[in-house]
C-alpha cells in the first residue's frame, strides 16, 4: 500500500540513494538516509490586479477649498495577505495627491498638494499611521512585519486639513501601495 | 525487500490562494491604487462694495460745463481663481436718462470717464470711454491683463478723469447721468 | 473555495457645489452723477456801430440821443439792438417784459393836451432761432410781457431789437412830444417752463 505523499508546489524532497541488500538468513544492515524538505516563503495579497485608479469627484467646495467628503468611505482593499514564512516584511506608502499645475502661488491662501493620512490593518494588526504631511512629494511610508498569518488588509484614507486654503486647478494624482516581501 | 515507508508531513494548509500561482511571489507582492481627482480652473469674483458709484454733482454752475468731479472706488472683496487669470473692464459713458434724442449743438448729454480696476494684476485693467455728445461711439473692446499666478485678493473699482466729449460743452440738466463698468474674472486656458 | 475579489471602495459623495464660481466670473458697477437746471444770461451789451439816434450807455442804461425831431417835435426813429450771452441746459422759456408799457414821460406837472407824453416802440426779442415782438404800444401805463418758449437747452446770443418808429407817440402819429425824460425799464428772464 502505498502511502500518498503531499508535494507543495515549492516543496522538494531529496532522498538519499537507497541501498538494499538482499538477504534473508544474514545479519540486519541498516542505511540511514536523511530527507530534506524545503519550502519557499511566499506571500500573497489575494486576487487583486497590481494597480488599480480610484477617481475621486467634486474635491472641492463651491469656495475652491478642499471637499474633504470626497474622501468619505474611501476605505481600499488591499487584499487578503497570505505569508507561510514568520518573518515577513510589509510596506505601506501613501503618495501625496500633486496638482500638475505649475507655477507660483501665494501658500498662505493656495495649495497644490493634498496630504493623506493612512490607517492601514490588516488582520488583526494595525501598521503605525502613515501621514504624508511635511513629507516629500514621492510620500512616505511605513514598515510592518507580518508572521504566519492570513488576513485582509484595508487602508482608511483621510485627507489632511487644508482649512481655508484653496486647491489650485489641475488634475491631482496620488497613491497607497501595500508591499509584503516573504521572509521565514 | 524493505519498504520504507516515508511520511512527509507538510507545514500549513493548502491556501486556495496558492491556486492562482500568479499572485503569489516569493519576492514582494504588491498591491497600488492611483487616487487621482481633478480641480477645474476657476475665477470666483467676490461681493461688490457698492454696486452704484454716485459722483454727485457734476455741473460748473458758473457756466454750466463740466465741473470738478471727484473720483470715487469701491472694492470688491473675496475675489479668487485657483488658475493664471484675465481681469477685463469695459464702461460705458455716462449718459443723461431722461434726456431722448441729439443733444443742441454745445450741449452733451454724456460725460466720458476712466474705470480702472486694481489689485488684480499691475498694471491694472482700465477703461477710458470715448463717447460723443450723445454718447454714441465708445469704444466696445474691454482692457484685459493677465495674471500669472493663482490670486486671491481684493479688488479696486474706481471712477476718476472726467471729461466732457468736447472741452467746451454745455451739460444738458438731468439728475440722472449714468453709466455702466462690466468687470470680467476668466482663468486663462 | 474560491476567494471572491472584493473591490471595497469608498467614492466621494457628489456634495451639490453652490456654483458660485464660474468659468467667467462678471460683476457690474453703475456710475451715476447729475447736472442740475441752469440759466444764465451776461450782461446787454449794446451794438452801437448799426444803431440810430443811439446815445450814451452807461452800465445797463441806454439813452436815446435825440427822442424828438428838432423840425417836428415828434418823435425821433431810433434803432438799436442789444445782446447778451444765455443759456438754458433744459426746456424753458425766455420773457420780455417791460415796466410801463411804452416810453412814459415822467411827470412833472400838467401839460396841454395836445402834446404827447408817451413813446410806442417795438421791442423784437431773438432767441434759439426764434423771435417774438413784444409791443409796447403805449396805450396806457402799464406792464407788459412777450414769452418765448424753448423746448430744449439753449445756448448763444439772445438779442433784444429796440425800434422806435418816426412821429409815433400815444396822441397819434406826428404828434409833438412834451418836454421831459421818457424812460422804460426792460427785463429779460430765462427760467422753467
Amino acid at each position: 500500500m502505498m502511502k500518498r505523499i503531499l508535494v507543495a508546489s515549492a516543496a522538494f524532497v531529496t532522498v538519499a540513494a537507497m541501498t538494499s541488500t538482499a538477504s534473508a538468513a544474514s545479519p540486519s544492515v541498516g542505511s540511514t538516509f536523511a530527507i530534506n524538505g524545503s519550502v519557499a516563503a511566499v506571500c500573497s495579497l489575494g486576487n487583486l490586479p497590481g494597480s488599480q485608479t480610484v477617481t475621486l469627484t467634486n474635491l472641492t467646495n463651491a469656495d475652491g477649498t478642499l471637499n474633504t467628503a470626497a474622501f468619505s468611505g474611501l476605505s481600499l482593499n488591499l487584499g487578503t495577505v497570505w505569508c507561510n514564512g514568520s518573518h515577513n516584511s510589509a510596506t505601506v506608502t501613501a503618495v501625496p495627491l500633486v496638482s500638475d499645475q505649475t507655477g507660483t502661488f501665494d501658500a498662505s491662501q493656495f495649495a497644490n498638494r493634498i496630504d493623506l493620512t493612512l490607517n492601514a490593518t490588516f488582520g488583526g494588526s494595525t501598521f503605525p499611521v502613515v501621514d504624508t504631511a511635511g513629507g516629500p512629494t514621492t510620500g512616505k511610508s511605513v514598515n510592518g512585519t507580518v508572521g504566519i498569518v492570513e488576513g485582509a488588509a484595508a487602508g482608511n484614507v483621510t485627507p489632511d486639513a487644508l482649512n481655508s486654503l484653496k486647491l489650485v486647478a489641475g488634475t491631482y494624482s496620488g497613491s497607497v501601495t501595500i508591499s509584503v516581501t516573504p521572509g521565514v | 525487500m524493505a519498504r520504507q515507508l516515508i511520511a512527509l508531513a507538510m507545514a500549513g494548509a493548502l491556501a486556495p490562494a496558492l491556486a492562482h500561482a500568479d499572485t503569489s511571489s516569493s519576492s514582494s507582492v504588491n498591491v497600488t491604487y492611483k487616487l487621482t481627482g481633478s480641480v477645474d480652473k476657476l475665477c470666483s469674483l467676490g461681493t461688490i462694495g457698492s454696486k452704484t458709484l454716485n459722483v454727485g454733482t457734476m455741473i460748473n454752475p458758473s457756466n454750466g460745463t463740466l465741473g470738478s468731479v471727484s473720483s470715487q472706488n469701491t472694492s470688491v472683496t473675496g475675489s479668487w481663481c485657483n488658475t493664471a487669470s484675465t481681469i477685463s473692464v469695459l464702461a460705458t459713458p455716462m449718459i443723461a436718462q431722461s434726456f431722448t434724442g441729439t443733444p443742441p449743438g454745445g450741449f452733451t448729454k454724456a460725460v466720458n470717464y476712466t474705470a480702472t480696476v486694481s489689485g488684480w494684476t499691475a498694471p491694472p485693467a482700465s477703461f477710458t470711454t470715448n463717447g460723443d455728445d450723445s454718447g454714441n461711439g465708445s469704444g466696445a473692446t474691454p482692457d484685459a491683463q493677465n495674471q500669472a499666478n493663482p490670486e486671491t485678493t481684493t479688488i479696486t473699482v474706481g471712477v476718476g478723469t472726467f471729461k466732457s466729449p468736447n472741452t467746451a460743452d454745455l451739460l444738458v440738466a438731468d439728475p440722472n447721468y449714468s453709466g455702466n463698468i462690466t468687470l470680467t474674472l476668466a482663468p486663462q486656458s | 473555495m474560491t476567494r471572491p475579489v472584493s473591490t471595497l471602495l469608498g467614492l466621494g459623495l457628489a456634495l451639490a457645489s453652490g456654483a458660485a464660481c464660474a468659468q467667467t466670473a462678471t460683476g457690474q458697477v453703475t456710475v451715476t452723477g447729475g447736472a442740475d437746471r441752469l440759466c444764465a444770461i451776461g450782461a446787454p451789451r449794446v451794438q452801437a456801430g448799426s444803431s440810430t439816434n443811439l446815445g450814451v450807455v452807461t452800465g445797463q442804461t441806454i439813452d436815446i440821443a435825440h427822442l424828438a425831431d428838432s423840425q417836428t417835435f415828434s418823435t425821433r426813429a431810433t434803432s438799436f439792438d442789444i445782446d447778451f450771452t444765455a443759456e438754458c441746459n433744459f426746456s424753458h422759456k425766455v420773457e420780455l417784459s417791460s415796466d410801463r408799457g411804452g416810453l412814459w414821460r415822467i411827470a412833472t406837472g400838467q401839460v396841454a393836451s395836445a402834446f404827447a407824453e408817451g413813446v410806442p416802440y417795438h421791442a423784437i426779442l431773438e432767441w434759439d432761432g426764434a423771435q417774438s415782438t413784444l409791443e409796447a404800444t403805449a396805450s396806457s401805463v402799464v406792464a407788459l410781457d412777450q414769452t418765448l418758449e424753448i423746448n430744449a437747452p439753449a445756448h448763444g446770443p439772445l438779442v433784444v431789437q429796440f425800434r422806435v418808429d418816426p412821429g409815433a407817440t400815444d396822441k397819434g402819429a406826428g404828434a409833438p412830444l412834451a418836454a421831459g425824460t421818457y424812460q422804460d425799464t426792460l427785463t429779460v428772464t430765462l427760467g422753467p417752463q
